[in-house]
C-alpha cells in the first residue's frame, strides 16, 4: 500500500502552535528567572565546608580509602572531577561563587571516609547535588583526587 | 534500507565521531530509563536537552513513530523542573503535534538513604499521544488504532503523581515509582506502575580518557504496566511491558540511548523500540545569572 503522510497538517494547526509556542516561552521565561533569581547563590567559607563535614556519622572518619596511595587513582579522580565537579568548583578546584574553593587545609585534614559520605550525600538544602548515582569506586577515585590539592 | 538513506550514512558517521571527539565537559549522573524515574536529580544549574524518538505499531494497524523533547532544568539541587513536547507521525495518516508536559520532582529527604523518595507532579495536555511515556489504566495498543484526526479531538489534560521510590547499591540502581493519573474531565484515577534496575559495566573510572571505556556503558531492565482505575483496580485488561536498555554516555556531555520494549499482555504493543540522545549544558544557570548581572 502506498504511504501518505500528511506533513502539513502540523502547520494546519496554528492554535496548537501557538499553545506550544507560548508553553515554550513560559518555561524558558521561568527557566531564565530562576536562573537569573532563583537559585541564589551563597557564599561559603572554611568555617561553613567545616561545619558540613561535621554533620558526617562518627564511623565515616575511620573508613579507608581503598586506593589510598595509587597514582591511577588520582588521574582516575582528576578525570571524574573534571567531569562531574568543575563547572562548580574550578577547573583546578579554586572555586567559584557559591562553591567552595577545594585548595583548602580543610579538605587535607578531612578524613577520606568523611569527603566518601559527603559525596554520597551532598548538601542538597545548600545546592551541593549528591552523587550517590556514582559508584562507590568512583567516588573514592574523586577523593583520592581532592586530597592531591594543596 | 534504501539507497537515498543510505547516501547519508556516511555524513551521518561523520557527525557522529565529531561529536564524540568534542571536549570534556559534563555528564549527569541520570539512570538510563526511559518509563521509570530514580531519585538523581539533574545538578543544579543544568539544562538537559533530550530527543525521544519511539516507535510502535498496534496489531491490525498502522506504525507510528513519536517525537519527544525534553528540556530538564535543575531548578535546586532538591528540585528539577522539565517540559516536554510531544509529537507522532503514524503511517498512511498525518503527523501531527501531540502535546506538552510540564512536571515537577521533589527530593524529599536531605540525606542518602536505602530508599530514597521523591515526589513528581505533572500536568500534561496531549492527544493521540503514541510516545508510551508512561502506561497506566487500561491503557492498550488498541488506543493506537484510532485514526489521528479523530484521535486528537480528545485532548487529555491531566494531572500526574509519582512516588519515586529509589535505591543505590554497590553500583546498583534499583528504582520503584507508583504512578495515579486523574484526568481533569470527570474520569476516574488511573494507576501504573515502573520498575528499573541498571549498573554501569565498569565501577571503577579508568585513568585515561576514553568514549567506550567500560564506565561509559550501562546496563538495565525495565518493566511497567497499567494497574486499572480507582474503580477497577486489577491486572485484567492492561498492558504490561518489558525492556532491556543499554546506554552510552561520553565524556562531552552526551549520552544514546536504546531500549526495545515488549509486551507481556494481549493488550500490550508487541514491540517498541525507544531511542535517546541527551545532551547536558553544564553550568547553564550560572551563564544566565552572568549574563544579568553583567547588564
Amino acid at each position: 500500500m502506498r504511504q501518505h503522510i500528511h506533513r502539513g497538517s502540523f502547520l494546519r494547526t496554528p492554535a496548537v502552535l501557538a499553545l506550544a509556542s507560548a508553553t515554550t516561552l513560559a518555561f524558558l521565561l521561568i527557566l531564565f528567572l530562576t536562573a537569573a533569581l532563583g537559585a541564589r547563590e551563597r557564599s561559603w567559607d572554611i568555617a561553613r565546608l567545616s561545619a558540613v563535614f561535621r554533620e558526617a556519622p562518627v564511623e565515616s572518619s575511620s573508613w579507608p580509602n581503598p586506593y589510598a596511595g595509587r597514582n591511577d587513582a588520582v588521574r582516575a579522580g582528576a578525570k571524574l572531577f573534571r567531569v562531574h565537579c568543575a563547572e562548580c568548583h574550578g577547573e583546578n578546584g579554586q572555586g567559584r561563587t557559591g562553591a567552595p574553593a577545594l585548595r583548602t587545609s580543610v579538605i587535607q585534614e578531612t578524613p577520606p571516609g568523611v569527603l566518601f559520605w559527603f559525596l554520597r550525600n551532598g548538601n542538597l538544602r545548600q545546592g551541593m547535588p549528591s552523587w550517590s548515582g556514582l559508584p562507590d569506586q568512583q567516588r573514592w577515585q574523586i577523593v583520592s583526587f581532592l586530597k592531591t590539592l594543596h | 534500507m534504501n539507497l537515498r538513506a543510505c547516501r547519508y550514512l556516511p555524513a551521518a558517521a561523520a557527525c557522529l565521531l565529531l561529536w564524540a571527539a568534542m571536549p570534556a565537559r559534563c555528564r549527569a549522573q541520570e539512570g538510563p530509563y526511559f518509563v521509570t524515574y530514580d531519585h538523581h536529580m539533574e545538578e543544579p544549574g543544568n539544562l538537559e536537552l533530550e530527543l525521544e524518538p519511539t516507535v510502535t505499531r498496534p496489531s491490525g494497524g498502522n506504525r507510528a513513530y513519536s517525537g519527544l523533547m525534553e528540556l530538564e532544568y535543575g531548578t535546586t539541587a532538591w528540585w528539577t523542573t522539565e517540559l516536554y513536547l510531544e509529537g507522532q507521525s503514524t503511517v498512511n495518516d498525518s503527523t501531527i503535534f501531540t502535546g506538552f508536559r510540564i512536571e515537577n520532582r521533589f527530593h524529599i529527604l536531605p540525606t542518602e538513604h536505602w530508599i530514597n523518595p521523591v515526589l513528581y507532579v505533572e500536568y500534561e495536555n496531549t492527544s493521540a499521544d503514541k510516545a508510551l511515556k508512561e502506561v497506566v489504566g487500561f491503557d492498550s495498543q488498541s488506543d493506537g488504532l484510532d485514526p489521528n484526526g479523530e484521535a486528537r479531538s480528545d485532548v487529555e489534560r491531566e494531572i500526574e503523581t509519582k512516588l519515586i521510590l529509589s535505591s543505590d547499591y554497590k553500583g546498583w540502581n534499583v528504582a520503584e515509582n507508583f504512578i495515579g493519573e486523574k484526568n481533569l474531565a470527570h474520569e476516574p484515577w488511573e494507576f501504573g506502575y515502573a520498575f528499573g534496575v541498571n549498573r554501569p559495566v565498569g565501577l571503577a573510572a579508568s585513568p585515561e580518557w576514553c568514549n567506550l571505556c567500560r564506565e561509559n556503558l550501562r546496563a538495565g531492565l525495565e518493566l511497567y504496566g497499567g494497574l486499572g482505575t480507582a474503580d477497577d483496580l486489577t491486572l485484567r485488561g492492561t498492558s504490561h511491558y518489558i525492556a532491556p536498555i543499554v546506554a552510552w554516555s561520553l565524556p562531552n556531555g552526551t549520552t544514546f540511548r536504546l531500549s526495545p520494549g515488549f509486551g507481556l499482555t494481549s493488550d500490550a504493543y508487541r514491540f517498541v523500540l525507544r531511542l535517546g540522545v541527551n545532551y547536558e549544558f553544564a553550568g547553564f544557570g550560572r551563564k544566565v545569572r552572568q549574563f544579568f548581572q553583567s547588564r
